[in-house]
């Protein structure tokens, strides 16, 4: 016997169910649009992540700083060759003894707040960069910036340093970027909060983990020279740019297949997916290298003679093949800067000792050395791709005869971990590049690896002591030849981040280790 | 038995202090701290050090765990080390999508499994029994971020019916929350229907099979009156205790389906929090989870001695 | 018409010679467990089997051929790495019956232990009971995500964690049929005769709850491997490069869209796994109390369920 009443029920939550699903996809607003017809053209910008902090001066973040370089500005920028250009110092000169450099500034460059900029601005957001910031503090310890009038500010310098504005030029980590001087007085050391720049964009709204969204500044201070990399014109196309976290990588990415997002940094594993698709065309962002990062410190590594062995037995091919789709996507060169640096940074003092991919040779070079069989601990970050870079690694190491002990963890951990020397033995590591090369993080003796040789000591004094620019990018081969006898780090290759445009986006430009946002071309 | 009740509530709160100091301790002996993770991989050891202490890390253990207890008791859940934002907003903040998926979830669970429990308890051994048996048997079996992949896969990605990513709120109209919540909703709720079906069609297959149904059975009464007037009511009692359970399982599910849709809710937050040792919403989440289940469980408690004069009896 | 007013489900029986001939009897004849047999041993075929005779190498790395859809030289395609789906998939189940079979082990163990501590020795009660309240109240996936990321990846702690997280729900049930039987008269009449309280314990009370330890260590097993997998999933568990169905899952849904292989089959193999284990889980109740587990579900259910995950 039927019931009606129960199967009235089911009946009726099904149909509830199909209307409520007819009335979703009927109401489909469709892929988000980007303001076409010129009303209020919107970019909409798909990344991993939104930085917890915004503020340059306190991060060492890249993202941080390629998100802010549309708002704040500092006193010099680069061009496509990596050359020092102007911004909101319009010329500067440094003294013959080189521990002072006077910058001459704009006049009537407008704060997003109304106010115009000054000596005084300069000053108090300079000082706090200088003592607040890792560069800062690496680049300039103990330097004192002073107003000589309102618009001539002083730097006075402990040491010299023929790189400093090359330093000061990143738009990448450690902006230094100016600020009213109120505002830096009101926060000091705590993080700044309230991002009142001299940039193209004001900063309308900020959810760490959720967005960023950016709005065209109306009394925007342009600067007249063409635009070229970061320097020059920096005209806004787009009258608003929103950036939207989406961890997860194929969520973000399918948001690019579906047109959900105008630009979407993607994945590796993407790129033929990219190319493939007739709305979406691949753009290349050379952003640093992957390396094999040496524990100096203690542990088999910290012997040259067993670091050279591991580099000998080395095969960068493999290594990156195993884990890159497609060879458009790393290079291997030997050095440690970046091909796009090459006008700048120039040098194969070390191509002999580069990808040499001999396990026997390493085998044997290892069996002169003290190396006992013991463990030796490979760390790597979990869900990177050096983890999977690591596996290889591991294989590689295993055939030259070493004992290889995997360990890869997760992100916040790593970073703990790595200043342990008793945690491992090889970081395989992707680091960015810098402007010039004693930025790089390896140098550094308090940076993990802990890098302690006196050739190299001694060259990067005179390096950073060199009287002109040019003299300091002279003495580029010696660094690295003293760089590859040290045996400081290994470079496996330099590699790309994928970036997915839709058709018609596909020649916004690229420079200093992101897209140039302001520049990015309207879709028609 | 009133008495009973309050006093296993007091005990549920010696359970609460147990739980906040076991995160605590735990996120603490985990590898990393907040400080680097807001500072980025170049930090030089100063500027760690100098975060550390800003964030209250450089205390001993005690302090701050007695710190952040007794802002409890103020409604204070301390700041959050990443977003330097109260506690409280932030969950605030991310609670309607989670909440909003959790009973949509619960919701297409009912809808599926008490007709179909219903239905097959009242068919036992027919087809109809045999092919909801395997769906249950099939979904207790699947992960749920596996379903939710899949629905991603062919709803979202595929036929473009619904967003792959995002949130709407409910104040930005119902239609377009309805989309965003749809697939990670729908997601949920059938693999919990799955349970929830077994579940009502064993109640009803037991509560059927007893005296008294036989009894009215006996009486005359008809079918319907017995499905609604007295099976159901008896059978009411397990799918109450579901009911409230499930909730507990849907904001568990939430952590996988908010990471794979990316909506910005309680699980996703979590997810973070974890991966970043953001130890004073850990804790806050953890906190609201754990006395929110605390509280469905009392209800559920009420409303079995309301339905079930047995238990009632026996207390 | 009487109702039955005693909540106490099984009537506990002294133990009989030929119960256990009546068990397995009964056990083998349910199509619960006919079925579930006839997909374990299919599995087992399928994973353990046939692997040594195709020969591939679930570590061996081939990035020619990586994500690849499935073919003939590679039954299950490829992952990123192009290492073989077929192999990895089945190290991936091997793995996860490793871990179900150890934390369905050690649980029990443990939870056994703890339960009859509490309910026998009031004492110990209070607060075995209120650490174990404890460790219930807090969401499941969440104690266990913050297990692993304090003591790192490895399986071992995958197993640690897991086995914390679902001890307290089988002391919890352990404890209330220890009550139970407690008060049934042939214990009183036990003690009276003298005979020590370990004994007791040992040669009476433990043996009557084995019933129900069955039926929730084989539900734990199952739990295990689905928590298991959603740890992995979230990337909480077990490090690459060991397989685990989780982890695997975890590299193929970062390729999903386009290479959904990788997440199909692992996904296959999960589910095939689960329904096996609650299939004896089912056949194994079902076998042991055919009457007294149609009572349980309406009595006792927020016990018995409250011990599971469910599906996460």
């Amino acid at each position: 016997m039927k019931i009606p009443g129960k199967k009235r029920k089911l009946l009726s939550c099904i149909g509830a169910l199909a209307a409520a699903t007819l009335l979703l996809v009927g109401c489909a607003p469709g892929s988000n649009e980007s303001g076409e017809n010129g009303e209020s053209a919107t970019l909409t910008t798909a990344v991993v992540q939104i930085p917890p902090m915004l503020d340059t001066a306190m991060t060492t973040y890249t993202p941080t700083g390629w998100l802010m370089r549309n708002v704040v500005e500092g006193l010099v920028t680069s061009d496509i060759n990596y050359n020092v250009k102007p911004m909101l110092a319009d010329s500067w000169n440094v003294a013959d003894d080189g521990l002072s450099i006077t910058f001459t500034l704009r006049q009537d460059v407008t704060f997003h707040n109304g106010d115009t900029m000054d000596a005084d601005d300069v000053v108090a957001s300079m000082q706090r960069w200088t003592e607040l910031s890792a560069l800062g503090q690496s680049a300039i310890p103990g330097a004192v910036w002073e107003a000589t009038d309102d618009n001539t500010v002083v730097v006075v310098l402990q040491e010299r340093n023929s790189v400093l504005l090359q330093m000061l030029a990143s738009g990448g980590a450690n902006i230094a970027a100016i600020y009213p001087q109120e505002i830096v007085e009101e926060y000091g050391t705590d993080p700044i909060d309230d991002f009142v720049g001299t940039g193209p964009y004001t900063l309308e709204e900020y959810k760490p983990d959720e967005f960023v969204k950016l709005k065209r500044f109306a009394d925007y201070s342009n600067r007249t020279e063409p635009a070229d990399g970061l320097a020059g014109d920096r005209t806004p196309t787009y009258d608003e740019i929103e950036f939207l976290q989406v961890s997860d990588n194929q969520t973000r990415f399918g948001g690019a297949l579906t047109g959900q997002y105008d630009i979407t940094l993607a994945s590796p594993e993407d790129y033929s997916k990219i190319q493939d698709a007739p709305e979406l065309e691949p753009i290349l962002n050379w952003v640093g290298s992957l390396y094999l990062n040496y524990n100096k410190k203690e542990g088999a590594m910290a012997d040259v003679a067993v670091r050279q062995a591991v580099n000998t037995a080395i095969g960068s091919e493999e290594i990156m093949n195993a884990f890159e789709p497609s060879p458009d996507l790393y290079e291997m060169r030997p050095g440690i800067m970046l091909r796009s640096q090459e006008e700048q940074w120039n040098s194969d003092a070390d191509a002999d000792s580069y990808n040499v991919n001999d396990p026997e040779l390493a085998k044997q070079m290892l069996t002169k050395t003290d190396y006992a069989n013991e463990p030796v601990t490979i760390m790597a970050q979990q869900n990177d791709r050096s983890a999977k870079a690591a596996i290889v690694i591991q294989q590689q190491l295993e055939a030259a005869g070493f004992s290889i002990e995997l360990k890869v963890v997760d992100a916040t951990t790593l970073l703990k971990q790595r200043e342990d020397p008793q945690e491992w033995d090889i970081l395989v590591y992707g680091l960015n590049s810098k402007l010039e090369p004693s930025a790089m993080a390896f140098f550094s003796p308090d940076f993990a690896g802990w890098t302690n040789d006196p050739t190299i000591t001694q060259l990067l004094k005179d390096y950073r002591g060199a009287a002109t620019y040019d003299e300091a990018r002279a003495m580029y081969p010696q660094i690295i030849e003293a760089y590859a006898e040290y045996r400081a780090m290994t470079k496996v290759a330099d590699w790309t981040d994928v970036i997915a445009v839709k058709t018609g986006l596909e020649s916004a430009p690229v420079h200093d280790s992101q897209i140039v946002f302001w520049s990015v071309p309207l879709l028609d | 038995m009133l008495k009973a009740m309050f006093s296993r509530l007091g005990g549920l709160i010696v359970v609460l202090f147990i739980v906040s100091i076991v995160v605590f301790l735990l996120l603490y002996i985990s590898g990393g701290d907040a400080a680097l993770a807001l500072l980025g991989n170049t930090a030089t050891p100063e500027q760690v050090a100098a975060m550390r202490s800003s964030l209250g890390l450089d205390r001993p253990l005690m302090v701050q765990y007695g710190d952040w207890i007794l802002g409890v008791f103020h409604g204070d859940l301390g700041q959050s080390f990443y977003r330097r934002e109260s506690v409280v907003e932030v969950i605030f903040s991310r609670l309607e999508p989670t909440v909003s998926i959790a009973i949509v979830a619960q919701l297409v669970a009912l809808c599926i499994a008490v007709p179909l429990g219903i239905a097959s308890a009242r068919r036992v051994n027919s087809t109809l029994d045999g092919i909801v048996t395997t769906y249950t048997m099939i979904g207790m079996a699947t992960p749920g971020f596996v379903f939710a992949l899949l629905l991603a896969l062919v709803f979202a990605f595929q036929l473009q019916w619904f967003p792959l990513s995002g949130y709407s709120p409910l104040a930005d109209g119902v239609g377009t929350w309805l989309r965003f919540i749809a697939l990670p909703a729908i997601s949920l709720g059938v693999v919990h229907s799955a349970l929830l079906t077994r579940m009502t069609r064993s109640s009803m297959l037991d509560v059927l099979s007893q005296d008294f149904i036989r009894t009215a059975r006996s009486k005359g009464a008809s079918s319907l009156r017995i499905v609604y007037g007295h099976a159901l009511k008896n059978a009411a009692i397990p799918i109450v205790t579901l009911v409230g359970v499930g909730f507990a399982v849907l904001v568990t599910g939430a952590l996988v389906t908010e990471t794979i849709f990316n909506v910005p809710g309680l699980g996703k937050l979590m997810v973070e929090s974890i991966e970043r040792r953001d130890i004073p919403v850990i804790q806050g989440v953890v906190l609201l989870a754990t006395v929110t289940f605390i509280f469905i469980n009392f209800v559920v408690d009420v409303l079995y001695l309301i339905l079930d004069p047995r238990v009632r009896q026996s207390a | 018409m009487t109702l039955k007013l005693n909540p106490a489900s099984t009537p506990v029986e002294p133990r009989a010679q030929n119960r256990q001939l009546t068990f397995s009897y009964r056990f083998l004849r349910r199509p619960a467990f006919r079925v579930g047999a006839t997909l374990a041993v299919l599995l087992l075929v399928l994973a353990v089997v046939i692997p040594p005779i195709v020969g591939y190498d679930p570590y061996s790395v081939d990035p020619s051929v990586r994500l690849s859809p499935p073919s003939f030289t590679h039954l299950y395609g490829t992952d990123d790495f192009g290492r073989d789906l077929f192999s990895r998939t089945n190290g991936g189940f091997q793995v996860s019956l490793m871990i179900g079979a150890s934390v369905a082990i050690s649980s029990a163990i443990l939870g056994t232990l703890l339960g009859a501590l509490a309910g026998y020795y009031r004492a110990v009660d209070a607060i075995i009971m209120r650490i174990c309240d404890g460790l219930m109240a807090f969401p499941g996936i969440l104690l266990a995500m913050a297990l692993v990321a304090s003591l790192g990846s490895s399986l071992v702690n995958v197993i640690i964690a897991l086995v914390i997280v679902l001890t307290p729900g089988i002391a919890r049930l352990i404890r209330s049929r220890v009550l139970a039987i407690k008060e049934e008269l042939f214990i009183e009449a036990m003690r009276s005769q003298g005979a020590s309280s370990l004994r007791i314990l040992l040669r009476h009370i433990l043996p009557n709850t084995l019933n129900v330890l069955l039926v929730q260590v084989a539900y734990i097993f199952a739990d295990s491997i689905m928590v298991e997998a959603a740890l992995s999933f979230l990337g909480a568990g077990v490090a690459p490069p060991t397989p685990s169905l989780g982890n695997i899952l975890y590299d193929g849904k970062q390729v999903f869209l386009t290479s959904p292989w990788m997440v199909i089959f692992p996904s296959l193999m999960l589910i095939v796994m689960v329904m096996v284990v609650n299939f004896f889980g089912d056949a194994v109740r079902e076998a042991l109390d055919p009457k007294a587990s149609r009572r349980r579900w309406t009595q006792r259910s927020k016990s018995v369920w409250l011990g599971r995950f469910s599906n996460v």
